[in-house]
């Protein structure tokens, strides 16, 4: 008997032993990428509820995003947030941790099942949100920016509207757009010989203008089928945003999904798109990444590219383009008047369930990512208009010559803004069946008509 | 009493293992087994909806076809070439002709480089700009040869299975360890006997290291039911469908939101996988001792 109780006993103690190890601290439901070192009371406290106590010591936020690294958009993000560690010294700190763009959806929404969400998330997938605010697990910004007039009043309409759902804003509404539209190399244009600007151009002018290119030896666009074809699926936005009753499928304010591309309107630039790809394009579009979309325009090897104003400072950047390229570039809107930009979309936002601390940290960093300077400084580095702020009077002087191009563009050609593909389509066309089927239709395997069918049947299979 | 004794302490020795076993393998698999009987999407609870989740992936569209059509031909190369390289590989080293250890470490050298590494450097290798494939056949007089590897049919099912063919250390090293455990007294009986090398080797260590084999089958073509980065970060199912496996079904459940959905592709990945094993189990009847 003795013995069995001591054999009983070290089956308890062992299975105990595992049973702690296994187990962690999950008791907390957010704040996992957060580091506040201080214990202050509040953990896991809703962060719409008030706390007792202040912070004592510098609140530490880790935000994992993908303006880091080698990405384009962290040019400007990195520096700025250093700016808001400087405002903020001593009492909050942000981190960046570095995550590839196309993992940046995938991550949050691994961190959110571990309960381990960061205090600051820039966007993400809209279904993944869209569930967050059914469950209301994000926090509601609308008392907050009910109690900053200054910041309220510079925030755009459509933007709010969209933001908005059950009296509660979500998201941080935009206070900038930034229309995307092309680059093209002006060099190359005049020794084709096109003078017309593109914006003014129509669609078929836009052929010719390509075909010009090819016969004086230069390859017109830089297209590309990997990733997201996203420089190839700007362009035919655009041409459908041009042609008859395409801005009312792309309507920029548009916030269901389309999921049908039988249609006529899409069969007709799903058939651009093919033609492009097959006649004006490099060799290497097929399967080529953005990287390899970009290089070819940073070096000369492709006139046109469509892209957003975010690429200007990779233009003089001679890591990546020859001395002197930035001032062969011009920029433009989309033939036919077309600018590409979306009001409905999901910005900045913070989780619920963070310490307060926290949550004040990240009000402050969104509250200081829309002070008008950094506004400005913003529209400065990457371009866009804000309708809402006042701009200094240098500003117009500290413009970039190609975002003052684009500006100039946007204010005198631009006649219908839209949405692109990338906006309207659900998120398994836009990352992936969109680019998938791009090499079948480049080699004729598929017609545009049946690659409309077959992106159709994608788009409702997890409908 | 002494029975009853011994009986406790391999109740309490078995205990842990059992609870590791049932917490990280059976109730994740039973987890597996019924949430792919449900409409869940990771959020809310399950809600059961019988077989819908198997009705649409194997009928929705032919991707389901196209991905059993790929697993069976990578089985099949998987099987045969793969697996006979990574043995051929190991009767090699087992000969011990000079720089037999070089090459041993020269081989390994895959085992160490993770299989998201192992896909990049193959898109590299079949790049098209700087991809050594083509340029070498270029260099070889076909100017005009600029094959998209993972982006054009067939070329993709090929490329793609060329980022795992050659790498079978695994296989090597469980047959090789198999042909030093022959006794030497059976090789020195068949020298007495007059055999040759050839005969040795095919009479005498083939035979003997048939279970290091079929377990090296197993292995691959498992691997190939559960492969994920090197399809996924190569052409990533494409172009279209083409090259899509059973995997990456399941992740596009996962991506979706239809956690049901991508349980029930695991649900069969499992149903393959144990089939698989016990079919080659039978065939090389590997339960049986070979000497």
């Amino acid at each position: 008997m003795k013995k069995e109780y001591k054999a009983m006993l070290i089956l308890f103690l062992s299975l105990m032993l595992i049973l702690t190890a296994c187990g962690g601290n999950n008791g907390a439901s957010g704040g996992g990428n957060t580091g506040n070192e201080p214990a202050t009371g509040t953990n896991g406290a809703d962060a719409n509820q008030p706390a007792d106590e202040a912070p004592k010591e510098k609140v530490v936020l880790n935000v994992p995003h993908y303006k880091a690294g080698q990405n384009v958009g962290g040019k400007f993000f990195l520096p700025q947030v250093e700016r808001f560690n400087k405002k903020y010294e001593g009492q909050y700190e942000i981190k960046i941790e570095e995550v590839p763009n196309d993992a940046y959806k995938e991550k949050i929404k691994l961190l959110w099942q571990q309960k381990k969400l960061p205090a600051l998330i820039e966007g993400g997938d809209t279904q993944f949100i869209d569930e967050l605010i059914a469950k209301d697990e994000i926090y509601d910004l609308k008392p907050w920016l009910d109690s900053k007039p200054e910041l309220s009043k510079q925030l755009i309409a459509d933007s709010v509207s969209y933001n908005t759902k059950n009296g509660k804003i979500y998201t941080m509404p935009l206070s900038v757009i930034r229309p995307i539209g092309l680059f093209y190399n002006k060099e190359m244009f005049e020794k084709a010989g096109i003078t017309k600007p593109v914006a003014q151009m129509t669609f078929a002018e836009f052929e010719e203008a390509l075909k010009q290119l090819k016969a004086a030896g230069f390859t017109p666009l830089s297209l590309m089928t990997g990733e997201n074809a996203w420089t190839t699926m700007l362009l035919a936005s655009a041409f459908m945003a041009a042609e008859p009753g395409g801005a009312e499928v792309l309507q920029s304010d548009r916030a269901d999904k389309v999921s049908d591309y039988k249609d006529p309107l899409w069969i007709k630039a799903f058939a651009e798109t093919q033609k492009w790809l097959q006649n004006y394009t490099t060799d290497n579009a097929l399967g080529a990444a953005y990287a390899d979309a970009a290089n070819n325009f940073l070096n000369e090897r492709a006139a046109i590219i469509a892209n957003g104003t975010w690429m200007v400072g990779d233009f003089s950047d001679t890591t990546k383009a020859p001395e002197g390229f930035a001032k062969k570039v011009g920029a433009s809107v989309y033939p036919g008047g077309v600018g590409l930009a979306t009001t409905a979309e999901y910005s900045w936002w913070i989780p619920k369930g963070l310490k307060q601390e926290e949550t004040e940290a990240a009000l402050a960093f969104l509250e200081f990512i829309n002070s008008p300077e950094e506004l400005e400084a913003y529209m400065i580095a990457e371009g866009g208009t804000a309708p809402n702020v006042q701009q200094s009077a240098e500003f117009e002087s500290k413009l970039d010559p190609i975002l003052a191009d684009m500006n100039r563009s946007v204010k005198n050609d631009m006649k219908i803004i839209a949405q692109s593909f990338g906006n309207v389509w659900p998120d398994q066309i836009g990352s992936t069946e969109f680019a998938q089927n791009l090499p079948l239709l480049v080699k004729g395997d598929l017609t545009p008509e049946k690659f409309a069918e077959t992106l159709t049947q994608k788009a409702g299979r997890f409908k | 009493m002494k029975d009853k004794g011994t009986k406790w302490w391999i109740a309490i020795f078995l205990a842990p293992t059992l609870l590791v076993l049932g917490l990280f393998y059976i109730v994740p698999i039973i987890t597996v087994f019924t949430t792919g009987f449900t409409d869940w999407d990771g959020f809310g609870s399950p809600a059961f909806n019988g077989l819908d989740n198997y009705v649409n992936l194997i009928t929705y569209d032919n991707t389901f076809f196209v991905a059993i059509r790929n697993l069976f031909f990578w089985s099949l190369i998987a099987a045969t070439l793969h697996v006979g390289f990574g043995t051929l590989v190991a009767f090699i080293l087992y000969k011990g002709y000079f720089g037999w250890r070089f090459v041993r470490g020269v081989f390994m050298i895959p085992m160490v480089i993770s299989a998201a590494a192992w896909a990049m450097i193959y898109k590299i290798i079949f790049n098209d700009d700087i991809g050594v494939i083509n340029n070498l056949v270029r260099q070889l007089g076909f100017s005009g040869f600029h094959v998209k590897w993972f982006f054009e049919s067939p070329a993709s099912f090929w490329a793609v299975t060329f980022t795992w063919l050659f790498y079978a250390v695994y296989v090597t090293l469980i047959v090789y360890n198999d042909l030093m455990a022959i006794p030497k007294e059976i090789h020195e009986a068949a020298l007495l006997d007059g055999a040759g090398e050839w005969q040795i080797t095919r009479y005498i260590n083939l035979p003997l290291v048939k279970n290091a084999i079929g377990t090296g089958i197993i292995l691959s073509v498992t691997a190939r039911i559960a492969g994920f980065e090197e399809v996924a970060l190569t052409s990533g199912g494409g172009p279209g469908n083409e090259t899509y496996n059973i995997t990456l079904m399941l992740y596009d459940g996962l991506v979706n939101y239809e956690y049901g959905y991508a349980n029930a592709a695991a649900t069969v990945m499992i149903i393959l996988g144990v089939s698989v094993m016990l079919l080659i189990n039978r065939v090389f009847k590997m339960n049986e001792k070979v000497y």
